[in-house]
């Protein structure tokens, strides 16, 4: 079974990597944004998975915390392109 | 093997073809509305799976429930995402940003 | 054999990773690798076997350090920094050469250096892990990690504390605040963003909780749930919360020295003649469990304000734009 199970996690790594790819095209920001968002859904499968082939229980609070944390960057980087509109000036609202 | 592990290999494999899904999603898709939807919607899907197989395996009634814990807040945290990125990039759209 | 290939795949990446994010010219896109590295790190240390640090490196690294420099980058881009630095890196001519030199060279000492160190780890378990193991029952708690962190190397905590406390004065002094007003209110973004805060923070606060509870007898600690914490108060920050109003209302320095202070207490009233730190027999368990909480408050206080100090100073309708702006900070 662990076999499966690492397979599988491996296989999630490799999605997780050229999912970069993304990031270094791009065009816009939004994006590579984007790209972190699948970052960090790979990423929760990833530990999900080396929870159970590993048997290490507390991998499964780190997969916990990380689907907590994963729309954090996203809604900073909404928040500071905002702040720069404002800046600019162009405040549309 | 028992049934359990083979349900949890068909789900998990399931949950990583829509993995897949998603990746080729975000690198074939032409733009950025797009692509969030591939992420969004298949990678989440696939993390469901995933998590549905490994509670198969689970040894332990908590490791299930924590199990679908994570994938529920996985799901409002990208769901919440997806919408504040394709706001913004509408945003950035209809200033025609020079940088963009 | 399927694990070796894991193994070889995250360390190529990070390699990899951290090649392209420090020798690319688009910030944005330097920081978007940084979260993946930091991702693939805490991946890393899974395998590794060393579930604590994966654990702080997913609140850390792949949450709290992403959102913190996309918010200096925004300060940066908002003063028109990056056009400069980019400037001065694409026409360097001989200071650039001298500068690449230098920094390859450096690389390269601490390169040979760690191949050194590396080389000489022992390979069996030297004398202090059966020495660790043998003192369990007198730590106070059950798991290893926190067995050594609060009890036998607490003196090494104590003085990592110290170093976070450095980081925040550095960033008061810089901003001249001595308040939590850097946490200020903005206004709402979407109401989706608030909705997810309202849902998170108690989550947040739970886990927490848990990890804070749980770092006596299995992976888990309190620096983890501080970082969680402030990831949840940088959240509703970003999420334009009235709540986060109250915050303003805390004394911030008296949290932020709050844990070392708690340490420093300890070591003067609560150790034996031994030595600092030494805990007196059977105190140990409640002593580690107080300064735990001191540890997650301090450092849930610390990493939000790191964050609001990281953002653009010159806020609307704040007397001290003008100061802000005189005095370019140079990073």
């Amino acid at each position: 079974m662990s076999v499966f199970l690492y397979g599988a996690a491996l296989f999630l790594v490799l999605n997780l990597l050229a999912g970069l790819l993304r990031v270094l095209r791009g065009p816009s920001d939004a994006d590579r944004m984007l790209a972190a968002q699948l970052f960090g859904t790979t990423g929760v499968g990833v530990l999900l998975l080396l929870a159970e082939a590993q048997e290490v229980a507390a991998l499964r609070d780190a997969a916990l915390v990380f689907a907590l944390l994963a729309a954090l960057a996203t809604a900073g980087f909404v928040r500071a392109r905002r702040g720069e509109r404002e800046a600019e000036g162009g405040a549309e609202e | 093997m028992t049934l359990l592990e083979i349900g949890a290999i068909v789900l998990v494999t399931a949950g990583a073809v829509f993995f897949l899904a998603g990746t080729v999603g975000v690198l074939r898709f032409p733009d950025a509305p797009t692509r969030l939807h591939a992420v969004t919607k298949a990678d989440n899907l696939g993390l469901g799976l995933l998590a549905l197989g490994l509670a198969l395996l689970a040894d332990s009634p908590s490791t299930v429930v924590k199990l679908l814990l994570i994938w529920v807040i996985a799901l409002a945290g990208s769901a919440t995402a997806c919408q504040l990125i394709a706001n913004a990039y509408q945003r950035e759209e209809q200033q025609v940003t020079p940088d963009a | 054999m399927l694990e070796r290939g894991i193994d070889l795949v995250i360390c190529v990446a990070i390699l990899a990773l951290a090649i392209r994010l420090v020798s690319g010219q688009d910030l944005f896109r330097s920081i978007v690798l940084f979260i993946a590295m930091g991702l693939m790190l805490a991946l890393a240390w899974v395998r590794l076997a060393a579930p604590d640090i994966a654990l702080a490196e997913a609140a850390i690294g792949a949450g709290l350090t992403g959102v913190l420099l996309i918010r200096a980058g925004q300060g940066q881009r908002m003063r028109g920094a990056v056009a400069a630095v980019a400037g001065a890196v694409s026409g360097g001519g001989p200071r650039r050469v001298v500068a690449t030199a230098g920094s390859v060279g450096i690389t390269a000492v601490f390169a040979v250096v760690m191949v050194f160190a590396v080389m000489g780890l022992p390979t069996e378990p030297n004398g202090l892990t059966g020495v660790a193991a043998a003192n369990m029952e007198a730590s106070g708690v059950d798991h290893a990690v926190t067995a050594v962190l609060l009890n036998f190397r607490a003196y090494d905590t104590w003085l990592e504390i110290g170093v976070l406390l450095l980081a925040i004065l550095g960033v008061l002094a810089i901003h001249r605040r001595y308040d939590c007003g850097g946490m200020r209110v903005e206004a709402p973004t979407m109401r989706v963003l608030s909705w997810l805060a309202r849902v998170i923070l108690p989550l947040a606060i739970l886990t927490a909780g848990y990890l804070y509870w749980a770092g006596t007898h299995i992976p888990g600690g309190a620096f983890q749930a501080g970082a969680v914490v402030a990831a949840a108060l940088v959240l509703l920050a970003l999420a334009g919360s009235r709540g986060v109003a109250a915050l303003r209302a805390l004394p911030l320095a008296a949290l932020l020295v709050l844990s070392f202070a708690a340490f420093l207490a300890v070591s003067i009233v609560a150790s034996t003649g031994n030595g600092m730190l030494h805990y007196r027999d059977g105190t140990a368990g409640l002593l580690i469990l107080g300064l735990e909480l001191t540890i997650v408050i301090s450092t849930a206080v610390t990493l939000a304000a790191l964050f609001a100090g990281a953002g653009p100073r010159a806020g609307a309708g704040e007397p001290r734009r003008d100061a802000a702006t005189e005095r370019p900070k140079t990073l």
